[in-house]
């Protein structure tokens, strides 16, 4: 879906997702941490390019790249299939080097439901994903149930867990995540000043 | 040594760990436990570290070696 909505904090930003990002997405979508935890995509850029048109076109769909707040990329998140006040919430990765997971589920949960004004949020991952079955614990998200063998990445049925994560969980939540969020911002902007002298460029700060 | 792994478990949210123990082995290593991580050498070992830090980092003991090499040096290096 084409459409504006933007969130700035933590050192990382929300912003539209672009037809040109669609090359980005292809890496990102297959790095080894997002193989096999993810859904299948499209294996190239035209492929991308293909699926984005149609994602433009659909409603209730919002997807996100991630960037720092110099611009550079460094993962995505998607909140779609949005029907009133409840929506479902995905497509989260993140370029393993940059701490921005933390500061970028909190710009985006905090997008969700005061933005937005969604008061329940609905997520699956994969049974295997120890990682972040993890962390959607400490962000709040409640296991509704595990359901067997339903979906297929790179040819192997894998258990999704179905989780939700309702407004006020959120709220108590985010006070707990204060502290590392500060942090991971300090090093979200630290990786960001060595990526630009690493290009050679001036700093931005 | 021993303080340093009722930390790791602390954070860890599990009874104890060992020195040979992988933390991705831990179902609870995530990206919050190592900002957690992080803060906790910050505050009690004056080490600043950043996340990509932890790439060649394997074990609870290879993570106490690093603790005991950056002590080894003083003043301690902050970045």
């Amino acid at each position: 879906m084409n459409h504006s909505l933007t969130a700035e904090g933590f050192g990382v930003r929300l912003r539209p997702v672009r037809l040109e990002d669609a090359n980005f997405i292809v890496w990102l979508r297959n790095l080894d941490h997002a193989k096999g935890n993810v859904g299948d995509s499209a294996p190239d850029v035209a492929g991308q390019q293909a699926w984005l048109a149609t994602y433009f076109k659909r409603t209730g769909d919002y997807y996100f790249i991630i960037e720092t707040a110099g611009g550079i990329p460094v993962g995505t998140y998607g909140i779609y299939n949005v029907d009133k006040t409840s929506a479902e919430e995905g497509r989260w990765i993140v370029r393993p080097e940059v701490p921005a997971a933390i500061p970028s589920i909190t710009l985006a949960l905090d997008l969700a439901f005061c933005e937005m004004k969604l008061t329940q949020l609905r997520g699956t991952t994969v049974a295997t994903n120890e990682r972040v079955l993890s962390l959607n614990r400490k962000l709040g998200f409640r296991q509704v149930r595990v359901e067997s063998a339903a979906q297929t990445i790179g040819g192997k049925a894998v258990d999704l867990v179905h989780f939700t994560l309702a407004a006020a969980d959120w709220s108590s939540a985010r006070e707990r995540l204060l502290g590392p969020i500060r942090l991971a911002e300090a090093q979200v902007l630290d990786w960001e000043r060595a990526q630009f002298r690493k290009k050679g460029c001036a700093e931005i700060r | 040594m021993n303080e340093f792994l009722k930390k790791i478990a602390v954070i860890l949210d599990v009874a104890d760990v060992k020195e040979t123990d992988e933390f991705k082995a831990f179902s609870q290593w995530d990206s919050l436990s190592v900002l957690s991580v992080i803060a906790m050498l910050d505050a009690d070992y004056g080490m600043n570290l950043h996340a990509a830090d932890f790439k060649p980092i394997k074990t609870v003991g290879d993570l106490w070696s690093l603790v005991q090499s950056e002590k080894a040096r003083e003043p301690l290096p902050r970045r």
